[in-house]
């Protein structure tokens, strides 16, 4: 448990100190335009994405899941993230190597994966980012394993169209997932 | 006579009142039943447009001996159901009426007394006139036009206009219930239903009606679908929302807001995701063509 934490405020720190390197100006800081308040509340919102794309998963990887709907909850995934190969944790083989969240989406296809999460945690937040902790349970076969893991959250100003029309809005991004 | 013993005759006063309101009512605040609460509550929200807890009933007034004084602007919350302006008038007539009544000889006192209680009984029958007269408490059923069906408290909203101010009327187990007037205008809004604007007056009973939209039917049912049809569903979202559509969704205590548009909302819609379960509407506006345009949204 203490290496994990060390391991965790390590992790915290690495990506603070690269945020900070990427010296995103003022106007795009997190703390400069959000109180911690504000801040809490987004991380609560980032978890239920989180959420939502382990939900994504197990539907995806369901053998009963028609070719077409899987599109569909593909892109889902994909809108979830900020890049399309973030890099993620390989849950299926037993070394859990990292691959691209595509790559994970062609190894977990009809394999009847379910995922769940819980016990969430996040870290202090860097300029446009923050870490969360959560447990995954994975199901296969009734046989459940458990990891802890790390996932990074931006937080940033997009330009979003609605429509014809364009708006710089505050958007969250799930990003790469790692282990401990 | 000091504050707590002056509280205790305030609690009487209180009882005396709900009695008023409700002449079956024959107990003390021992036998005051959690429905008598949930009267009292009422009461106090319709004629001093206040709102008192139940907790803070049973903390403060069903309990039957009192360690300390309630705050001070509850206790001008009860000072004013009783008919005084607060707390301190209250205190001040309480001393005033021990002075007259201690400092007179005991046979003038008795006749004093008497005179008092008849007077008492006087202003009560007067007050309890006025009150059936003007604040007869009216109950009106709030129902879907078309399937005749009661409309979900919690989905429909009600403001009384008087003198161009907007005062919230409350809204319980899908019936308004307003102080009879001889003319009172209410709007009734509600994210799912068309807004109308309605004069009641004393006589009126006749449920009021709301004409459902049609469309934001459809994103209501949407939302607590499951897979299931997801096809039908995106056809169908592509035809309710307009391609300039705005989506609010409301964090925590306002802390917040994320915005999505047309492609982002469906998707969540097409494959129910956990989220969307955390999600309640509170405003839909449409554009001319009746397509959904903005969408306003509370996560829980």
């Amino acid at each position: 448990m203490f290496l994990r934490s060390c391991i965790f405020l390590f992790l915290v720190g690495t990506f603070s100190v690269f945020g900070q390197n990427a010296n995103p100006s003022a106007s795009t800081a997190i703390k400069a335009n959000f109180t911690m308040a504000s801040v809490k509340a987004y991380q609560e919102s980032a978890t239920l994405k989180v959420e939502d794309y382990y939900h994504y998963l197990t539907l995806f990887s369901a053998e009963s899941t028609s070719e077409s709907l899987k599109n569909e909850i593909k892109s889902s995934i994909f809108n979830l993230f900020e890049n399309e190969n973030s890099p993620v944790v390989d849950y299926t083989v037993e070394e859990k190597p990292t691959i691209s969240l595509k790559e994970l989406l062609t190894k977990i296809e009809n394999k009847n994966y379910l995922f769940s999460v819980s016990n969430f945690e996040n870290s202090i937040v860097a300029n446009d980012f923050w870490t969360t902790q959560y447990q995954l349970t994975i199901t296969q076969n009734e046989k459940p394993q458990q990891l802890l893991l790390f996932q990074k959250v931006s937080f940033k100003p997009i330009l979003k169209a609605f429509g014809s029309t364009k708006k710089e809005v505050w958007t969250l991004f799930l990003g790469e997932v790692t282990l401990p | 006579m000091n504050p707590l013993n002056v509280f205790y005759q305030l609690k009487n006063d209180v009882l005396l009142t709900y009695q008023k309101q409700y002449p079956y009512f024959e107990g003390t605040w021992k036998t005051f039943s959690s429905q008598d609460i949930q009267n009292l509550i009422d009461l106090i929200a319709v004629q001093v447009k206040q709102t008192v807890s139940e907790k803070w009933i049973y903390t403060h007034l069903k309990s039957e001996t009192n360690d300390k004084l309630p705050r001070k602007d509850m206790l001008d919350i009860l000072s004013q159901l009783v008919g005084y302006s607060g707390w301190d008038e209250y205190v001040f007539k309480a001393k005033q009426n021990e002075i007259v009544v201690t400092g007179q000889p005991k046979k003038k006192r008795n006749v004093f007394l008497i005179g008092i209680v008849i007077l008492a009984l006087f202003l009560v029958g007067f007050l309890l006139y006025q009150m059936m007269k003007k604040e007869e408490i009216q109950t009106i059923e709030v129902k879907n036009a078309f399937t005749e069906e009661q409309i979900n408290s919690d989905e429909v909203k009600a403001v009384m206009i008087e003198n161009n101010i907007e005062s919230p009327v409350e809204i319980i187990d899908s019936k308004i219930q307003i102080t009879a007037k001889d003319s009172t205008k209410i709007v009734l809004k509600s994210p799912y239903y068309k807004e109308k604007t309605i004069v009641i007056n004393k006589e009126n009973t006749t449920p009021i009606t709301l004409q459902p939209d049609d469309y934001a039917m459809m994103l209501k049912g949407f939302m607590k679908s499951d897979i299931k049809d997801w096809q039908t569903r995106k056809e169908q979202l592509q035809q309710i929302l307009a391609n300039d559509l705005e989506v609010l969704v409301m964090l925590k205590n306002d802390l917040g807001i994320e915005y999505f548009n047309k492609q982002e909302f469906s998707e969540k819609l097409i494959v129910p995701s956990i989220s969307l379960k955390r999600m309640k509407v509170i405003d839909i506006r449409s554009n001319e063509k009746n397509e959904i345009n903005f969408i306003r949204i509370l996560q829980e």
